[in-house]
């Protein structure tokens, strides 16, 4: 250890004064743990933004998809009963055949009419097995598309037109479940139905004519469907739960569709 | 550094979520627009004496013979949003292609009208969605087809379809029966 010169002429060397006298270890201890605590509260933050940052893009592109899937199966209910414009069965589909059928399990099938230019009324009977159908006006017809024969009645079927003149429209071989009249009505229709498939946790809709299906938004567990206000109004109640997404939580989307054709009937 | 790169792509993603999340709550608002532009065409059709004139040609050619009483004084008006003009006369063209378009080869095309043209805020001033409303009508063989359309920011619009069928009887408005309506034909 040094000392400092013990002469009395000579005052303390002056860099004695700048020496640090050292922290305690109390200082130490209070030091290292804020230090331990700002350290942790960061790297908490970097771990939960990193977190954010993997699952917001997949929520995003879930919540878009699902405005696609919603706005799909709302423009499809809204025009749900949309029947004919002229003819003797003009006015809504619901006073003919079911336009909105809710079943048990949840699915929903609409049916409607879907270009007024492609309407037509039977101008002689339709057998069960014959597919030369003969109307008034097939030219709005289009080769390839979906059409609802339907009557007073109650009968309805849905064919598939493969070809199209002005008096006669050639429709698929496919059974009918009823012979109709001359009088009947032909037109352009879609028979839509929406349901969950449970296993595949996926919403999808089925073309009733064709039968295919098309898937329309993954990750759903549930859908309910309530018909309200004397059919005015549908309520669909969707639960989202994305499997395998860590990070993603279940989402319940509802929303009203006014279904304005079935009021007119 | 990483923490800085995070939130910004964090605030990239939020904006484009909101930009789209906003798109469709206009598309909504524009949607209840036109249907409330139909229900107003449908109310002054059946206070016509008679709807046989409404699909023909007024002194313009774009507009009905018998238009509404809520329309603009032009057929070139701005578009409520703060965008460009808007020219009903190229609308009307459209309208008419597209229902052509839809008719194919069926052997009726009616002549589509202007009925209706106006602000929705002339109508409605607090609606809250700045949108333009357009009604055209036609006459199809006794049929009377509205389209009624809105349209808003970023050339987006809705459109809803009605048919209506005058009674047996009388051409007179007021037994004008809705027939079919089609939301987004």
């Amino acid at each position: 250890m040094k000392h400092a010169p013990s002469c009395p002429s000579y005052p303390s060397p002056s860099f004695v004064s700048f020496v640090s006298p050292g922290f305690t270890l109390l200082e130490l201890l209070i030091a290292t743990a804020i230090m331990t605590t700002v350290g942790c509260a960061f790297v908490s933050l970097i771990l939960s933004a990193q977190s954010i940052a993997r699952t917001q893009p997949e929520a995003a592109d879930q919540q878009q998809r699902a405005r696609m899937a919603v706005q799909a199966l709302a423009g499809d209910v809204a025009r749900a009963g949309g029947g004919l414009d002229r003819g003797a069965n003009a006015g809504p589909l619901a006073r003919y055949l079911p336009a909105l059928e809710v079943a048990p399990d949840g699915s929903v099938t609409v049916r409607y009419l879907s270009r007024r230019s492609a309407q037509a009324t039977l101008t002689a009977g339709l057998p069960r097995g014959e597919t030369a159908v003969a109307v008034d006006a097939g030219g709005g017809f289009a080769a390839g598309s979906s059409a609802l024969v339907f009557d007073r009645t109650g009968c309805r079927d849905l064919v598939r037109v493969t070809d199209v003149t002005e008096t006669l429209l050639v429709v698929g071989a496919a059974p009918r479940t009823c012979a109709y009249a001359a009088g009947a009505s032909i037109a352009e229709a879609e028979a839509r139905t929406y349901r969950v498939d449970p296993v595949a946790r996926q919403l999808q809709r089925r073309d009733e004519s064709t039968g295919s299906t098309l898937p329309m938004l993954d990750g759903v567990s549930r859908m309910q469907v309530e018909v309200l206000d004397g059919a005015r109004r549908v309520r669909i109640s969707l639960q989202l739960a994305p499997g395998g997404s860590r990070g993603l939580r279940e989402l319940g989307v509802s929303f009203d569709v006014m279904v304005p054709n079935l009021w007119l009937s | 550094m990483v923490s800085i790169g995070l939130g910004m792509s964090l605030a990239l993603l939020g904006t484009a979520e909101t930009s789209l999340a906003g798109h469709d709550r206009d598309a909504r608002a524009l949607r209840y627009a036109s249907r409330a532009a139909a229900s107003l065409a449908v109310s002054e059709l059946r206070r016509l004496p008679s709807v046989r004139d409404v699909g023909r040609a007024g002194p313009m050619a774009e507009v009905s013979a018998t238009p509404e009483t809520f329309v603009d004084a032009t057929l070139t008006p701005r578009g409520p949003w703060g965008g460009g003009a808007l020219d009903l006369r190229a609308l009307t063209s459209r309208i008419q292609a597209e229902a052509d378009a839809a008719a194919g080869a069926a052997a009726s095309h009616p002549v589509w009208r202007l009925f209706v043209y106006g602000s929705l805020a002339d109508l409605v001033p607090d609606a809250g969605v700045p949108a333009y409303l357009v009604v055209w009508v036609a006459d199809d063989g006794g049929i009377v087809l509205v389209r009624a359309a809105a349209f808003g920011p970023g050339e987006s619009r809705a459109l809803t379809e009605l048919s209506l069928a005058a009674a047996e009887d009388s051409d007179a408005g007021a037994g004008l029966k809705v027939l079919v309506v089609r939301p987004d034909p």
